[in-house]
């Protein structure tokens, strides 16, 4: 055999740690949920701009205010929320793995694979109705573009949806979670989607309530005057 | 796997009357807020039957909430299988995730509208009794989505029940209808927005 160069030998060093590299879990981890953090951040940025309250006028209602702020907060966690679950899936689906049927009594997994199963229904749904108003020969804004793919509405029902899922769990008496970190992950997750649920709710009902009692308050002012 | 098959009792049948019961009061409070939803000019073009059809799938997904209701209610009166042999079953569990997604914020609303009763406000912007309605009308343009993803989850663990009795039929095609209705009122949306 011929003396192999230096720089071969080099390159092929580098290769074989990229390759290293591929195939832990750490990368994947990370490559994954980057991208869908980046996701994320683009339906985050598209809902805070299409679900603004057109025509509120600022109520002086402190109520109003808190249950306003509960509502930004939600806006802005739900579509981070939904795209890591989707991530959780991906990575499931590409790590070495038991059987479906046991992951699929995985309360964690179970709660993502449906959230993200929904998600990508929807984002279908959105995608078919672009492609059809292009074929059809509308011209579509890029702005409006996003919107139609990423504003339906799934997150609102995320977390419901997880909360029943887990209710029907219990019942069946197939609560399996396993000590995967993934697992863990999957878990914390769908806590958080049923906490940020529960929270958007709330600040739907405070508003509503803030509203009414402004609306109140106004009806007795003329009533006075 | 189910021992004892159920008949159907004087009981269910109430539980079908008192369902209906309750589709026809929501359908008698849904329908003048839908008219308002959708104000739209008889002009002939096909979008104004893309709204009358959709309309009338938002009726429909009314009568189906209650109906799921009534099939819960019926399912969980005895002589049953236990909680837990149910709770496997794919047509109870999209009966009674239904009904939850549909009660819950129903009875949120109606504690909402009691209170204000209570407290004396009158004229507010949810005075009515229409939006609660209208909360569930929300939900069900879900279920079928919901009910689907279940059922998916169902089908990956592999140990879907299929011995069953008349109930938990009748509850698998309330399950389809839901994803029928869900389809059908995308669709007519799809169809409405281009």
């Amino acid at each position: 055999m011929d003396s192999i160069s230096p720089e071969f030998c080099k390159v092929k060093t580098c290769m074989r740690f990229i390759n290293t590299l591929r195939n832990t879990i750490a990368l994947k981890f990370a490559v994954v949920f980057a991208f869908a953090t980046v996701l994320a951040c683009l339906w985050m940025q598209r809902a805070m701009a299409t679900h603004h309250p057109k025509g509120v006028v600022w109520p002086t209602q402190a109520l109003w205010a808190i249950g306003y702020g509960m509502w930004v907060g939600t806006t802005v966690a739900f579509p981070y929320l939904v795209c890591w679950c989707c991530g959780i899936v991906v990575l499931v689906r590409s790590t070495p793995r038991s059987p479906i049927s046991r992951i699929a009594s995985q309360p964690g997994f179970a709660a993502c694979f449906a959230v993200a199963s929904l998600t990508l229904l929807f984002f279908f749904c959105g995608l078919l109705r672009v492609v059809v108003k292009v074929a059809v020969g509308r011209a579509m804004a890029w702005n409006r573009f996003t919107v139609i793919l990423f504003a339906y509405q799934i997150s609102d029902y995320a977390g419901q949806f997880v909360a029943i899922l887990w209710l029907l769990f219990l019942l069946a008496r197939i609560w399996r979670p396993s000590s995967s970190p993934l697992e863990t992950l999957a878990r914390i997750l769908g806590v958080l989607l049923i906490f940020t649920w529960s929270l958007d709710r709330l600040g739907s009902f405070l508003m509503s309530v803030g509203v009414d009692l402004v609306v109140e308050s106004d009806r007795i002012q003329k009533g006075v005057t | 796997m189910i021992k004892k098959q159920r008949k159907f009792m004087i009981l269910d049948l109430m539980i079908c009357v008192a369902s209906a019961a309750l589709s026809v009061v929501w359908l008698q409070q849904i329908l003048p807020a839908l008219r308002s939803v959708f104000p739209y000019s008889r002009s002939g073009k096909l979008k104004d039957y893309m709204l009358d059809l959709a309309n009338i799938t938002n009726i429909i997904g009314g009568c189906l909430f209650w109906a799921s209701v009534g099939v819960t209610i019926i399912r969980l009166v005895p002589p049953r299988p236990s909680i837990r042999r149910l709770a496997r079953q794919p047509g109870f569990v999209a009966c009674l995730s239904v009904s939850i997604a549909g009660v819950a914020p129903l009875a949120v609303s109606v504690a909402q509208q009691v209170g204000r009763a209570l407290i004396g406000w009158t004229s507010s912007a949810a005075g009515t009794s229409i939006p609660y309605m209208s909360m569930t009308v929300n939900s069900s343009e879900m279920a079928g989505a919901g009910v689907a993803a279940l059922w998916g989850i169902l089908a990956l663990r592999r140990r879907v029940r299929i011995k069953a009795d008349w109930v938990e039929y009748t509850a698998r095609t309330l399950g389809f209808a839901w994803i029928a209705h869900w389809v059908l009122f995308k669709g007519l949306a799809f169809v409405w927005a281009i």
